[in-house]
């Protein structure tokens, strides 16, 4: 059931019309069987995974806290890479929606159990809510169970002012989603799908387009969901922080997507570097090169080895793991290269110049991230070969290849340069940190009620859905 | 005292937002053609002495103003392109509801069809410019099959809403034909050869949505104690569809309704298949004139037999 | 070892694993205040702390820690 249906908003208001009714203590009991129903429409094989990672994760917790009573804590590391190891066999066997996501939030359960950080939960159901939770079921945030559990099970009541921020992110996610996401995705496919039809100008261009694409989809299904999830006054965490205002890649990797790179830094790469392995080559390299050269080296490793991990993630395949190793690359490049970096900035006198310093940061960082774009969007290396050489040897348009008109007439793509053009006013506002909404909230009754009735209409006629359209469907649902 | 006005405007919010997606439906929805029975509705109650329900043959065949002029009966064409007997039999019960004519005529041209609706686009201009009401919900529901294909007929913006960008300043004007339904043709249409015209007693099973709607119809008209008429105009169909048309007299003789078959009344008529038709279907301006003047004499007899 | 030892201690190995022999660590600097200090150089500047200190900090208290504050208050406990 996509977040962009009409179907969902019912189903949306149904949940909330019980979560309120409903008595205080059994509202998680309602959401869990609302969980259920959902997850049902992608398949009922899928929730019978589900219940199966619950219960795993709930018998951990139970011999967790058995091995401890006893005081055998020792064994705890073991068991929890069995459920680990389970997990990951799963998830690379099994294909389905959403799997990705509540796999890792199970294992970043048990994990967290391991260290002491989560209590283990004594029922299996509540552990079945925490993971599939209707509105991060699909394509995350991955949560943390120390964040969202209680609120949960907390049964929050009816608040309207709650409820219409929650309905305003909604809109704002349905704009981004339908308006500019879905629309710029014609263009993107009709030109990245074939790129041998295109010249280097329309190839790069497509890959700018893609950018805001992808931004727009997964920025806006954030919000649809972390939207929703507030009309129940369940506040998921964030994954997008204003991304393509980053001055620098490891800065992007804080802005895009932080609840998979705050996930595998917890649960990867801190472990990884903390543990025996890590520590025996730290401390060999240490009597050879110095103790801080054996630490960056390390971290350089173990960098490359999470990123790789990152890129096979999202999908087991050549493009993927070489846009994780490319920005493995580029991390440890920026670690290593960070002093140097500072010293020539500071011969050049750029420090002087704090705005342009990070103006050109900007646009750097950029660029790099749409080199990244085309591995990710590439349907094989091969692909990705192939766009990078025509970018590079057949960039000038000929006469009798494909025109931008082909794809899209010009009052759509109008409407995507001002959708793109909004997006990134609002980001700017942002990342300014303009207390935008108090001031939307202080507006007379007619100008906020004439603002949103125009972004309701602007998403009714320009939206991009109906029977005109593909079925444009959400791009990281692969996942 | 807070909550209650929270409440009134959530309220006024909601039915601001209601009369938005009205209007942005209205101004998108597909008015042509098949919208021209639409004014019907702005017909005053009673005012309506005989309803042609039908599909593009009626429209193009029976002229109202003929026959306010010559017979002095008050006609609508409720009628629409593509409507097989299914649509047609919504679209007579919801003209039945509105209006409280004497008599129904029903085009059963529709007897060809072995489809159950035209398709979207054109159940689409059919449903959506019928006004809301439980026979227009029964309709979606018993026309459109799979539920999750039924929500843009409940708002048609999903369908139309991309139509921003081909916008007129006509699509703000409410449909206000004046002529009654009627869509009469100029052109003639160039006959290579006489049709074949095969004998009334041939005749050749009607496909069973197609009888069954026919007979939702007059049963529903006769349930409502207003006489029925089936009539079917000239064109060039072949031995199938004339058959099939053909085999209506068996349901004319079962619920005891006259059923005019103008096939078989050409020369009464003075029909020429020269002169009279627009194309392969439907008549022009010269067929129209006397189908509907030859119409408007058996409905005359009716009327006054009352 | 009281607290304001640990302090002094930290303000050298911060010195020396950012470059910067100006650098002042107190109970509330965070990473955002510190240039450089990120979750790459974090694992580094920890094996750093615990060499120095000899202790092993607990997986629970490397995730948890949200300011120097905290880092002392591990060490103290460690200790």
């Amino acid at each position: 059931m996509a977040f962009t249906t009409l179907k969902f908003a019912l189903f949306l208001c149904a949940v909330a019309a019980g979560y309120f009714v409903l008595p205080k203590r059994v509202r998680w009991v309602w959401l869990l069987l609302a969980s259920g129903y959902f997850y049902t429409r992608a398949g009922v094989r899928y929730v019978e995974y589900l219940l199966g990672s619950s219960a795993l994760c709930w018998g951990y917790g139970w011999y967790a806290a058995r091995l401890r009573r006893v005081g055998k804590g020792r064994g705890l590391k073991g068991a929890a890479a069995a459920v680990i190891v389970l997990h990951i066999v799963a998830l690379i066997m099994l294909r389905g929606p959403g799997l990705s996501f509540f796999a890792f939030m199970a294992v970043g359960y048990c994990v967290d159990v391991c260290r002491g950080t989560a209590g283990p939960e004594r029922n299996p159901l509540r552990i079945a809510l925490f993971l599939g939770y209707f509105p991060h079921l699909m394509q995350g945030p991955i949560d943390r169970w120390g964040a969202v559990a209680p609120q949960l099970f907390a049964g929050h009541g009816f608040d309207f002012q709650r409820v219409r921020r929650g309905l305003y992110r909604m809109l704002w996610g349905l704009f981004e989603k339908l308006v500019v996401a879905d629309r710029l995705a014609i263009v993107v496919n009709g030109i990245l799908d074939s790129p041998g039809r295109w010249s280097g100008l329309y190839l790069v261009g497509a890959v700018v387009c893609y950018a805001f694409q992808i931004y727009a989809d997964f920025a806006g299904y954030m919000d649809l969901a972390l939207g929703a999830s507030k009309l129940l006054g369940i506040r998921l965490a964030e994954n997008f922080d204003t991304p393509y205002y980053a001055a620098s890649v490891p800065e992007y990797w804080r802005r895009w997507h932080m609840t998979l790179g705050a996930w595998f830094r917890d649960y990867l790469y801190y472990p990884l570097l903390r543990g025996g392995g890590f520590r025996r080559l730290s401390k060999k390299l240490a009597e050879r090169m110095g103790r801080k050269r054996a630490g960056t080296v390390c971290t350089c490793l173990a960098l490359l080895a999470v990123w790789l991990s990152t890129g096979l993630w999202h999908g087991f395949s050549g493009h993927y793991a070489v846009w994780g190793l490319y920005y493995g690359a580029l991390l440890v490049l920026s670690t290593l290269a960070a002093p140097w970096l500072g010293r020539l900035s500071k011969r050049v006198g750029l420090d002087r110049a704090p705005s342009f310093r990070k103006s050109l940061g900007r646009w750097r960082t950029f660029v790099l991230v749409l080199v990244g774009y085309v591995f990710f969007r590439a349907r094989s290396l091969g692909q990705a070969g192939e766009i990078f050489q025509r970018i590079a040897t057949r960039f000038l348009p000929r006469y009798n290849e494909g025109s931008l008109m082909e794809l899209m007439g010009r009052k759509d793509l109008a409407v995507a340069v001002a959708g793109v053009a909004v997006i990134g006013l609002a980001d700017l506002l942002r990342e300014r940190k303009d207390p935008v909404g108090a001031y939307f909230d202080s507006l007379p009754a007619a100008a906020r009620w004439g603002f949103l009735y125009a972004a309701i209409a602007a998403v009714l006629l320009l939206g991009v859905y109906g029977p005109g359209y593909d079925a444009a469907s959400f791009l990281y649902f692969q996942f | 005292m807070n909550s209650i006005r929270r409440l009134l405007g959530i309220l006024c919010f909601l039915s601001g937002l209601a009369a938005l997606v009205g209007t942005l439906t209205y101004v998108t929805r597909d008015k042509t053609d098949g919208a021209l029975f639409r004014p019907f509705y702005d017909a005053p109650a009673g005012s309506i002495d005989v309803i042609f329900a039908g599909s593009s043959h009626t429209m193009c065949a029976v002229d109202p103003a003929v026959l306010a002029e010559q017979f002095g009966v008050s006609a609508y064409d409720c009628a629409s392109p593509a409507m097989p007997p299914a649509p047609i039999y919504y679209l007579t019960a919801e003209a039945l509801r509105v209006q409280s004519p004497k008599a129904v005529a029903l085009d059963v041209s529709g007897a060809m069809y072995e489809i159950k609706t035209g398709g979207p686009e054109f159940l689409h201009v059919q449903l959506d410019n019928m006004k809301w009401s439980v026979i227009k919900i029964r309709a979606i529901r018993d026309l459109i099959e799979d539920p999750d294909d039924r929500w843009e007929y409940y708002f048609p913006l999903i369908r139309f809403h991309d139509r921003w960008k081909t916008l007129t300043p006509e699509d703000f004007e409410p449909v206000r034909g004046n002529t009654r339904g009627a869509r009469i043709r100029d052109s003639v249409f160039q006959v290579t050869e006489t049709p074949e015209i095969v004998p009334p007693s041939y005749t050749v099973p009607i496909p069973a949505d197609a009888e069954a709607y026919i007979r939702k119809t007059i049963e529903l008209c006769q349930s409502k104690g207003v006489k029925v008429l089936l009539f079917n105009t000239p064109d060039l169909a072949g031995a199938l569809f004339q058959g099939r048309r053909n085999a209506v007299s068996a349901l004319a003789e079962e619920y005891g309704v006259p059923y005019v078959n103008l096939m078989y009344h050409l020369d009464e008529m003075g029909f020429d298949w020269e002169t009279d038709l627009f194309d392969e279907g439907h008549c022009n301006r010269a067929g129209a004139e006397k189908v509907t003047v030859y119409l408007g004499r058996c409905l005359a007899g009716m009327l006054e037999a009352s | 070892m009281d607290r304001r030892q640990i302090f002094d201690t930290l303000n050298g190995i911060f010195r020396d694993i950012f470059d910067d022999p100006a650098l002042t660590v107190g109970e509330e600097t965070t990473a955002a205040g510190v240039e450089g200090w990120d979750s790459l150089t974090h694992i580094t500047l920890l094996a750093a702390v615990e060499d120095e200190f000899g202790i092993t900090f607990a997986m629970k208290d490397v995730v948890e820690m949200k300011n120097v504050g905290d880092m002392a208050s591990a060490i103290e406990a460690a200790l």
